[in-house]
């Protein structure tokens, strides 16, 4: 049929078979009496003429009619108050709660004694989201058993005597009620008392504080953020020992009512740079955020350039360092990353240890590392240069020989290439989907099986599979997921640039891609400063790490309020001078 | 256009820097060799001297009116009549300038790429590039400059110190050349880095002050100066003459003769990185001055508009000489004439904005 299709030189022929075949594939089932080359003719003109009105497409005919709902994007804020009738409170309550619906939703009736007269109450609170043996032994023990054994003269006795918790408050709005029993609060009607208290007892079950996964090191401390933002805020704040150290709460999801955390240490952190992130957190308006990786999106400047424009760490040494540097950190409740910002390209090629080495390691490393990414970056697409346009560049006898191992296979050299590497991703991809052990050995399969087959079959050359192999080694060698992400999508450009224009398709690539790297900024910061632009006295500190003792001030381009960071890091050499 | 951010002493003078090593790497020394023999490299040092005795004696005038730009200042000291065709004469000379460039400049990546693609093919790879440039603005391209400036005198430096076993003293002699009176002609009489210096004071809006227009131009002019007399030493110390008279792109044959061992066996290919990297740099700061002449001879508030049409034309004046001979012909002539009319442009604009007693303009208070 294809071949019918691609010899016939009858366009309405063309155009029905074409529409047949999409028919076939059942693109059309919901809609058998649709004239069908309408449809695609309908199709090809909105692809020029996008109009916000028809974006639901063509295929869609009439407008899906969603059931009526009730919901309310403020549900969370406010809403009607306590009237101090317990019954009618109650039931209030029961329906904001949707007892009916809500399986985990708890309910324990009981009395306790006030003033000398029992009255009824009922603790609400959400199975698996309180320490249970916290509410029994701190909450309805002392309501039940403790209201009778010590006298309770006034309803403020209740959270003055009675409840032991840290975190005890009234009040008398059924939103603000359901906001907080969803934290993790039991929340109490007390017959006669007019208003509700919400006892804090949060504990759900969590991951504790675990090995990094991604940031690993050898002579640094070996903890990581975990999922509870308390946890990872305190994990900072025993690193950063000081009043100083902020941490700003904020909620992001009108519906999920994401806990997110601004840190940033007062005398350091610029104030411009706080009040505008703080204006950007603030002004994210959706209905739920899971996850700091989300946030990053929502909050960066440039949302298709394949630069990451933040950094993620899981390392609270890390984050810690960023804010003593600086900058500010965001956490994000449900996420064991922290956002940090401003963050620079040469930053984005650091990885956790560099602090914990020596200078010249670290110089030696980092040297490594910026190859590898330009291997990883451009090796594949310099190949298909060299082979297409520049083969005179290599020694005649590595000529012969890759010709010559290109000699069996039939596609060219990119057709080649791209069969390779877009093999190789999908092996990653599947080795990242599938359980650990079983992703190893797909990853030995695929590469070392799938690999020497492709070369015994003649489907690709022996030196591709080397080019494919340190391209791929390079990206893992880049310290930030993101930027060796973005280096594997900007790899198939270069290819194909390569393939077009050799080296001077490469050049022109290059180019394009250095103005939009340097045009893209964090959070007003240009991605590739100190260098370009230039700020003073930090290019060489870019090219060539510092030793430790030489790092006196903070990086000019944060505006850091306190400019110098250390005052005599090595005083005994001046003592014994 | 600019971004609305100013760029330091620094960038000033790496942005001077690559928009002469378009010209240095490209063809100037053969131009030299050609004119004046193997004293070349005299000539290009005393020209270097005699660009940064004009700078400063220009910068000394122009110092009132940093920051208001040439095109604006070409309109206020010479009314908007007159100012406006000036600053159209100016663009028109820079777009047939930076035609001839980008001609030069595909013709030699076409020697180097293969026969079988065209020059308007070639030039597409340099032009998308300029045009995506120019439209990001003027950050965009100094940061650009700045990336591309380490990896140029990287790779002159590896050529020059890779060429080492092919100096030749005796490839100087006789020292003089075609005589002294050929080497000053063409030293002090054919003015060196006004080109350059145009592109600045079009520019100085987004250049701060006096201070840094000062600073970077000199460091610019002495940069370049020191860097074209030592390329064109190491051209004359390599190629004898009247070898090197026949060379069209220096950079090129001299690449052609490093000899690296069994690995590289030909290292040409290699100055394509150099050659269009520095070019696509020079030619996106070209249509950013002519957009922003264009810009204040027309009134209009940003200049990204004219961003396209400017390298279309570019594109058209390229394409328009019949062969790469003709091409370099024209470019000598417009090199000759520029030269002068650059110059001329600049004393005229600044002695008449000096004698109206022009005032600052808004631009610079803003």
């Amino acid at each position: 049929m294809f071949r019918v299709l691609i010899e016939t030189r009858d366009t309405e022929f063309v155009t029905t078979q074409i529409c047949a075949i999409f028919c076939l594939i059942g693109i059309f089932h919901e809609f058998p009496a649709h004239n069908t080359q309408e449809v695609m003719r309908v199709k090809f003109r909105d692809l020029f003429l996008y109009s916000p009105e028809r974006d639901e497409g063509v295929f869609i005919l009439d407008e899906p009619s969603y059931p009526p709902t009730d919901y309310d994007p403020q549900m969370n804020e406010g809403g009607p108050e306590l009237t101090g009738s317990y019954k009618k409170d109650k039931a209030a309550f029961d329906r904001e709660m949707e007892k009916d619906l809500n399986g985990d939703l708890k309910i324990r009736e009981f009395t306790t004694r006030v003033a000398g007269r029992d009255v009824k109450c009922a603790a609400y609170f959400f199975d698996g989201l309180v320490d249970k043996s916290g509410v029994n032994d701190f909450i309805l023990r002392p309501l039940m058993l403790g209201s009778r054994a010590t006298e309770i003269r006034s309803y403020s006795d209740i959270m003055n005597v009675l409840l032991v918790q840290s975190e005890v408050k009234e009040t008398n709005t059924i939103g603000t009620l359901a906001f907080d029993i969803n934290f993790g609060s039991v929340i109490l009607l007390i017959e006669g008392y007019g208003k509700a208290i919400s006892v804090d007892a949060k504990g759900w079950e969590h991951r504790g504080i675990e090995s990094p996964e991604v940031e690993k090191v050898i002579r640094g401390p070996n903890d990581a953020f975990s999922e509870q933002i308390r946890e990872s805020t305190a994990l900072i704040r025993h690193l950063v020992r000081n009043k100083s150290l902020i941490s700003r709460e904020f909620s992001v999801g009108t519906i999920s009512q994401t806990p997110v955390s601004l840190m940033y240490i007062k005398n350091v952190a610029g104030e411009q740079l706080v009040r505008e992130v703080e204006r950007r957190i603030k002004s994210i308006e959706v209905d739920y955020l899971f996850s700091s990786a989300e946030l990053e999106q929502y909050l960066e400047e440039s949302s298709l350039i394949t630069l990451p424009q933040f950094m993620a760490t899981e390392r609270p040494d890390r984050a810690a360092r960023a804010l003593l540097l600086g900058r500010v950190v965001v956490l994000v409740d449900g996420s064991p990353f922290a956002i940090v910002m401003p963050t620079t390209v040469f930053e984005l090629n650091e990885s956790a240890e560099d602090h914990y080495l020596r200078t010249p390691y670290v110089n030696m490393i980092r040297g490594i590392r910026f190859m590898a990414f330009l291997c990883s970056l451009l090796l594949p697409g310099i190949y298909v240069a060299v082979v297409n346009f520049h083969g005179e560049i290599l020694p005649t006898d590595m000529l012969i020989s890759i010709v010559a191992a290109r000699d069996k296979v039939p596609f060219p050299t990119i057709v080649e290439i791209i069969i390779m590497e877009l093999s190789l991703e999908i092996i990653r991809e599947a080795g990242a989907r599938v359980p650990t052990p079983s992703g190893t050995t797909l990853s030995i399969v695929g590469a070392l099986i799938l690999g020497q087959a492709a070369v015994s079959a003649g489907i690709v050359s022996p030196i591709l599979i080397i080019i494919v192999s340190i391209a791929a080694i390079g990206s893992f060698a880049t310290p930030n997921y993101y930027l060796g992400i973005s280096a594997r999508i900007l790899r198939f450009i270069y290819i194909f640039l390569g393939a077009v224009g050799g080296f001077l398709g490469i050049t022109a690539g290059a180019f394009v891609n250095a103005v939009l790297w340097t045009c893209t900024y964090s959070v007003g910061v240009p991605m590739f400063v100190p260098v370009a632009p230039i700020t003073k006295g930090g290019v060489p500190k870019t090219l060539v790490y510092p030793r430790i003792w030489k790092q006196d001030y903070r990086d000019d381009y944060v505006n850091p309020r306190r400019r110098r960071k250390q005052q005599s890091a090595r005083g005994w050499k001046k003592d014994e001078n | 256009m600019n971004g609305g951010k100013k760029i330091g002493p620094a960038s000033t003078a790496i942005l001077f820097l690559n928009l002469a090593m378009a010209k240095y790497l490209m063809v100037l020394p053969h131009f030299m060799v050609s004119e004046v023999g193997n004293s070349a490299w005299i000539v290009i040092f005393l020209k270097g001297l005699a660009a940064i005795g004009l700078f400063l004696l220009i910068a000394a005038l122009y110092k009132p009116y940093v920051g208001m730009g040439l095109g604006e200042l070409t309109r206020r000291a010479l009314t908007s009549p007159l100012g406006g065709a000036l600053n159209f004469i100016i663009v028109c000379v820079m777009l047939v300038r930076g035609g001839m460039l980008f001609r030069i400049l595909t013709e030699a990546l076409q020697t180097l790429e293969t026969d079988t693609v065209t020059i308007e093919y070639v030039g597409l790879f340099v032009l998308i590039p300029v045009l995506i440039c120019a439209l990001k603005g003027f950050n965009a391209n100094v940061n650009a400059s700045i990336l591309i400036l380490p990896f140029t005198v990287l790779s002159v430096v590896i050529i020059s110190v890779a060429l080492a076993p092919h100096y030749e003293v005796g490839n100087l002699m006789p020292i003089f050349g075609e005589g002294e009176g050929k080497i000053l002609e063409t030293a002090f009489l054919r003015f060196g880095g006004t080109f350059e210096l145009m592109y600045l004071m079009t520019l100085s809006r987004s250049m701060g002050d006096y201070k840094t227009f000062k600073r970077g131009g000199l460091i610019g002019v002495g940069a370049i100066s020191l860097f074209s007399f030592i390329f064109t030493l190491i051209y004359c110390l390599s190629v004898p003459y009247p070898v090197s008279k026949n060379f069209f792109f220096p950079l090129y044959q001299l690449t052609r003769m490093i000899k690296a061992g069994s690995f590289l066996q030909r290292m040409e290919p290699t100055v394509i990185f150099v050659w269009t990297g520095v070019i696509i740099c020079g030619l996106s700061t070209l249509v950013i001055a002519a957009a922003e002449l264009l810009k204040n001879t027309s009134g209009t508030k940003g200049g990204g508009g004219f961003v396209p049409l400017l390298v279309m034309i570019i594109f058209l004046v390229g394409v328009l000489p019949r062969s790469e001979l003709d091409t370099y012909g024209i470019y000598k002539v417009v090199v000759n004439i520029s030269h002068y009319f650059y110059i001329g442009v600049i004393l005229a604009v600044l002695l008449t904005a000096r004698l109206r007693k022009v005032e600052r303009g808004l631009a610079y208070e803003a």
